[in-house]
């Protein structure tokens, strides 16, 4: 009678299709159920005089939407949030005296905005004031599977 | 090792080459997927916000704030009013729009086009005066290398014209009586000069200023 136990390389070989087969379905099932996941994070923040600034890290190519935000304190003086591409260019900037300045670009306002890599960068673009700011960005990005 | 195990490795090997060749065939198309949902992504943010029935993402309306957006700053719906649209001398269109935050009940003034969405949120609507506006460019840093600005907001009640004197000295006036909403841009040709606003001063309806604003901005 023929032995039916399997060698050391068949099993090797089942593993490995097993598992490419497991891997092959997590992916299919983790891209039909893809996330659109936001990371928030702070850039910096400190006191500012006219002109000065700070900026965040560039990020990954993998984001679809950025807010860039500037809260200063007390309020009252220009503050300017901006979008800056490797080049070094900014790319949409805002400028206003509110409490909170938000600049937001998405593919939805800005045809290709999620193929460039791109930085937060906030200062303070009043002419004689020196004020607390708080910079801080949050991105938007499809996840293939879990947010992180 | 029998010829029935050879027989049998062999067919296993190829099983697992097959999946192998799936996994090579289908990878570019997951990929693909991937950085086409990615593409479409802020409109998925859009489409559940908006709870579109089909899923699909509502095409984009320049000008025109969308639900990722207002979802973006925590908007209150029913707060958001648009003011005012305008289209600018390159043809695109922005919208002017006020809104309420749902989570800190701050009031902003939102200017939407032009490649982004923008936006200044303070405890009232009015803090800073009777005109709450924005300005937005693209390009820079340096003042000649932005490619297009624009002046954008709403004014109070008792504010019926604008006055916006330029680095020149140029003055231009805009009417705010309709919907208190209001917009100005510079032209491409002062923006390669340069050129920058200065002030900005509401007028009431028999011309009196009501308040000027210094909207001159440090460095070239």
């Amino acid at each position: 009678m023929k032995s039916r136990e399997r060698g050391p390389l068949s099993k090797l070989i089942l593993a490995i299709a097993a598992a490419t087969i497991c891997a092959l379905a997590a992916a299919m099932a983790t891209h039909a159920s893809g996330m659109v996941c936001c990371r928030s994070y702070g850039t910096f923040q400190g006191y500012v005089a006219p002109t000065q600034g700070g900026d965040g890290p560039y990020d990954d190519l993998c984001t679809d939407a950025v807010r860039i935000s500037a809260d200063q304190t007390p309020g009252g003086y220009y503050s300017t949030v901006a979008l800056i591409d490797r080049n070094g260019s900014w790319r949409r900037s805002m400028r206003s005296t509110a409490v909170n300045v938000y600049a937001y670009v998405s593919p939805d306002t800005e045809a290709g905005a999620e193929s460039y890599s791109k930085k937060a960068h906030c200062n303070n673009s009043s002419n004689a004031t020196v004020y607390f700011i708080t910079c801080a960005e949050s991105d938007w990005y499809l996840a293939v599977g879990n947010c992180v | 090792m029998s010829r029935n195990h050879v027989v049998r490795a062999a067919g296993l090997l190829s099983a697992a080459g097959a999946v192998a060749a799936a996994v090579v065939a289908l990878l570019p198309h997951f990929i693909h997927s991937r950085h086409a949902s990615a593409r479409t992504g802020a409109g998925r943010l859009a489409s559940a916000a908006a709870d579109t029935s089909n899923g699909s993402p509502p095409p984009a309306d320049p000008g025109t704030l969308s639900a990722s957006e207002a979802a973006t700053l925590h908007l209150v719906p029913a707060s958001v009013h648009r003011r005012g649209r305008f289209v600018a001398s390159s043809g695109k269109p922005f919208g002017v729009y006020v809104g309420t935050r749902s989570d800190n009940g701050r009031q902003c003034v939102m200017l939407v086009g032009g490649g982004g969405m923008g936006a200044g949120c303070d405890p009232t609507m009015f803090s800073n005066g009777p005109v709450a506006f924005l300005e937005a460019f693209s390009g820079g840093p340096g003042k000649r290398k932005r490619t297009d600005f624009e002046l954008a907001g709403v004014v109070a009640d008792n504010v019926a014209r604008l006055e916006v004197t330029d680095s020149l000295g140029r003055v231009t006036r805009i009417d705010t009586s309709t919907n208190k909403g209001f917009f100005f841009e510079l032209k491409p040709g002062d923006l390669a000069r340069g050129v920058d606003v200065n002030t900005l001063v509401a007028r009431d309806a028999v011309g009196t200023t009501i308040a000027s604003f210094d909207a001159s901005e440090p460095g070239g």
